[in-house]
């Protein structure tokens, strides 16, 4: 059926003729930022590459402009030896490329078959009439190829997770795809689905598919992968062969050793509870305690999907816990809306910035003085002239740029977006303080500065901030205390200082921990 | 001169005001020609007299419409409404009494639009389709569908009727009164920014700590009071009431509103804008029957105004892209 080239059993240099893919020099910037400085992806044909990164070293621009949905700024892309820039998704599917995405593209209210065969061309008949049975036959056919037994006629909100990655991988076979791009792919998963998924790609694999395989996961890099592609900042650290690397090598190299004069974080006197969260159960996560300390950093530690987003949006009050409750300052919040949240000095900079932090077609004063407008009044009247100096107070001190307050802040940077929800929260003295992922998509120079403001505010406002990310390095270099999320329970909670970066990954991907064993020496 | 003219149009709630003040003062240009007494004070207090209904309605549809939402039930309630107080009155209860049990029943169907969109999270169309339907399906029931005329009480007719000095209907002034106080609202406490918020952006404005839920069905609540005191107001005017009455009145109320500005997915307009619309209509509609315009083209011609309103709301963003 299709061209299966030998696996070349030689490491080192290849022919051009080996390698499917062949990604040199891809340079990406954006206003404000390099995304990609001559970073690239070689991979060989019917091999299972793997490509790892910490959030933001550039794993996803790199794929995203091998499909299309992103331009280069330069550089050059070979796929079958033939140089290529596709100008759409749809372009690198017709020439062989698959894309599976962490979310998984199932329409609920279509059946397998159109699910399979949603956008193809070559089953309308005559006067226009979609040509059903043979549609059905061919769906039929694909997936028994792949060995896969779903009825065709199911519909999509009837498949269970595992099930739909099926038809996603039976779409991407019936579009004759060569290589496939998985991106998280186990990331909703049950554990004991993931084996079954592994000897699915091994079976795919065998059947000369190419595959990028992304993901956290370094059990499964090392499970799967023949070879991993390694990123950090934008640029290839190495290129390395699995098992002649270890994890802990290859996570050294993700993770790097540079950047430490940026987490300007020192240790605070901790002077008492200030936030006590006790057996607190909500959707995605179960039996988190926990203590805030009065001028404390409290880093939650958890990849995608771990419960981190669950929890800290069920402590602010937009979730409903299911079980346990929160104490501030030695009294029970007893109503857990946002609204009394607020009222009680806890406030969240949410993960989504542009879905939950502001309002894109508001202005700056807008964004900033909504929550806190109705303090300062005149009588009933809110009074907007004080709000207006309140609100050019936290431009400054933030260094929000933006031409003026009344600009709309749909127009600022990520940076400065960041900088207003930020503000928003200042001006109310919040007593706790929930950031969730604050750095995230926001130029290096903005992050300095709001590390920097981490820092002040816990050391000068009294307040404790709980500080929720999956990058290593920052909760390494601005928290306090860290605890470590897995599957929606703490694993451990640890003191910041003297913490190794390989435990805490180790840690958060479920590796066990090695004190077990440094008790017994002790003992 | 010339960089604040332009400053002025590049501020999209100024820019609406210029196009349709100017729109109205050609307007007033060119029906005059046609006939003298388009100009007049009669005019006026006969196009305010007409209108009040309509604009009343517009009022509270504008904030509706600022949260992203819509009601379509307003006229069924208005009818229904005016129905309601009038059986009352013939069942001689007093007119304040009557008024005020028509104004309780109006919000309470306001209300039960408005919990069924923010708790039950239905979709705003749907639920004020049905709502609307079903109200003017009871209008029928009061008189099998015939007219209702005549009150005991007479001097209820007087407020329908009555002018300020000759020339402002008090039905109008209670226009006035009413976006006075929602344009106050609007400006001077946190009302209209929290409002404007959710229209923009409901999830970030929840993340904010404002009550969205509430702030809908409170809205909800009060259009539906608004059409019950428009209801009043026609009872008021007519002196009796039919069961077709207001019907269509929804859309002439969201016809003023996206013409003074107030966008259809929220987030955007403002008070004083509606409130243009409303004369712009009003004056409009007035210069088509002056002009013996048919009420065919009237239509026509008043669907074409719909869509060039549209259009001018989305210049802007075109622009903007083009920019970029």
């Amino acid at each position: 059926m299709r061209r299966r080239l030998d696996w070349p059993g030689k490491k080192g240099e290849g022919t051009l003729a080996e390698y499917i893919l062949q990604m040199k020099d891809i340079d990406k910037t954006f206003p404000g930022a390099t995304v990609l400085n001559h970073a690239g992806l070689d991979v060989r044909q019917g091999e299972i590459m793997g490509l790892i990164g910490e959030n933001g070293a550039g794993k996803s621009t790199l794929l995203k402009i091998l499909t299309g949905l992103y331009t280069r700024t330069s550089g050059t892309i070979l796929f079958k030896g033939r140089e290529v820039t596709y100008a759409s998704i749809e372009e690198s599917a017709d020439d062989g490329i698959a894309f599976m995405h962490q979310e998984l593209n199932i329409f609920p209210n279509m059946t397998v078959t159109e699910n399979i065969f949603l956008d193809r061309k070559d089953y309308v008949g005559k006067f226009g009439m979609i040509q059903k049975k043979r549609m059905e036959e061919d769906a039929r056919k694909v997936l028994e190829t792949l060995g896969v037994e779903i009825d065709v006629n199911r519909m999509g909100s009837e498949l269970s997770i595992h099930e739909q990655q099926m038809v996603e991988i039976a779409k991407a076979m019936s579009m004759n795809a060569e290589l496939i791009i998985m991106d998280e792919p186990t990331a909703a998963l049950p554990e004991n689905e993931v084996e079954i998924f592994f000897q699915f790609i091994r079976k795919l694999n065998r059947r000369g598919i190419t595959i990028i395989y992304v993901s956290h996961k370094m059990v499964e890099i090392e499970a799967i992968c023949d070879r991993v592609t390694i990123l950090r900042n934008g640029t290839v650290v190495d290129v390395v062969n699995v098992g002649e690397t270890t994890v802990e090598q290859m996570v050294n190299k993700m993770v790097g050793r540079q950047l430490d004069e940026y987490y300007v974080h020192t240790p605070t006197k901790n002077d008492g509870v200030l936030l006590r969260v006790s057996d607190f159960n909500g959707e995605n996560f179960e039996q988190v305690s926990f203590e805030l300390m009065k001028s404390e950093v409290l880093g939650i530690y958890g990849l995608a999907g771990s419960g981190t987003l669950e929890l800290a949006e069920t402590l602010f009050g937009y979730r409903k816990p299911t079980r346990g409750g929160v104490t501030l300052n030695g009294q029970a919040i007893k109503k857990t809306d946002i609204p009394n949240m607020v009222k009680n000095g806890i406030a969240y900079v949410p993960l989504n910035r542009k879905k939950d932090g502001f309002v894109r077609d508001m202005s700056v004063f807008e964004n900033i003085s909504m929550v806190g407008c109705g303090s300062y009044r005149k009588g009933i009247f809110v009074d907007w002239a004080k709000n207006r100096d309140i609100c050019d107070k936290y431009m400054e001190a933030l260094s929000i740029k933006a031409v003026s307050r009344d600009t709309h802040v749909n127009l600022l940077s990520g940076g400065n977006q960041q900088k207003v929800v930020l503000s928003k929260w200042l001006s109310i003295h919040p007593k706790v303080l929930i950031l969730n992922e604050p750095t995230r998509g926001v130029d290096v120079g903005a992050k300095a500065e709001i590390y920097n403001l981490i820092d002040r505010l816990v050391k000068t406002e009294e307040l404790g901030i709980l500080l929720i990310s999956s990058e290593a390095p920052e909760v390494l270099g601005m928290t306090d205390r860290v605890m470590i999320m897995h599957k929606g329970r703490i694993c451990a909670t640890l003191k910041t200082e003297g913490l190794q970066q390989e435990r805490l990954l180790k840690l958060a991907s479920g590796g066990k921990e090695e004190q077990s064993e440094e008790r017994q020496e002790i003992t | 001169m010339k960089v604040k003219i332009k400053k002025a149009f590049s501020n999209y709630n100024l820019r609406r005001y210029m196009i349709l003040t100017g729109i109205l003062i050609l307007m007033l240009i060119g029906f005059s020609l046609e006939s003298k007494v388009y100009v007049t004070p009669a005019n006026f207090t006969n196009i305010a007299a007409k209108f009040a209904e309509i604009g009343l309605i517009a009022a509270s549809m504008s904030l509706v419409m600022l949260t992203g939402d819509i009601d379509l039930s307003v006229g069924s309630v208005m009818c229904f409404c005016a129905f309601l107080a009038g059986t009352l009155m013939q069942s001689y209860v007093p007119v304040p009494l009557a008024v005020l049990i028509s104004l309780a029943v109006a919000a309470a169907i306001g209300f039960l639009n408005g919990f069924m969109i923010a708790v039950m999270k239905m979709q705003p169309v749907i639920v004020t389709l049905g709502t609307m339907t079903a109200f003017r399906g009871l209008c029928y029931v009061f008189k099998q569908g015939g007219p209702m005329r005549g009150l005991p009480d007479e001097s209820f007719f007087r407020f329908g009727n009555g002018t300020l000095f000759g020339v402002i209907p008090y039905s109008f002034i209670l226009v006035i009164v009413v976006f006075v106080i929602l344009s106050a609202a609007m400006k001077k406490t946190r009302f209209g920014m929290d409002i404007r918020a959710i229209g923009n952006n409901a999830s970030a404005a929840a993340f904010s700590g404002i009550k969205v839920r509430k702030y809908k069905i409170g809205l909800f609540t009060f259009n539906g009071f608004i059409s019950g005191l428009a209801g009043i107001v026609i009872l008021s005017r007519m002196q009796g009431i039919e069961a077709a009455l207001g019907d269509g009145y929804e859309f002439e109320a969201i016809t003023m509103c996206l013409l003074g500005g107030i966008s259809i997915n929220g987030g955007k307009g403002t008070m004083l804008g509606s409130f243009i619309g409303i004369i712009v209509i009003g004056y409009l509609k007035s210069g088509m029957n002056i002009s013996h315009i048919s009420a065919y083209y009237q239509s026509a011609i008043l669907g074409a105004i719909i869509l060039l309103s549209v259009i001018a709301g989305n210049l802007e963003p075109v622009r903007k892209k083009k920019e970029k």
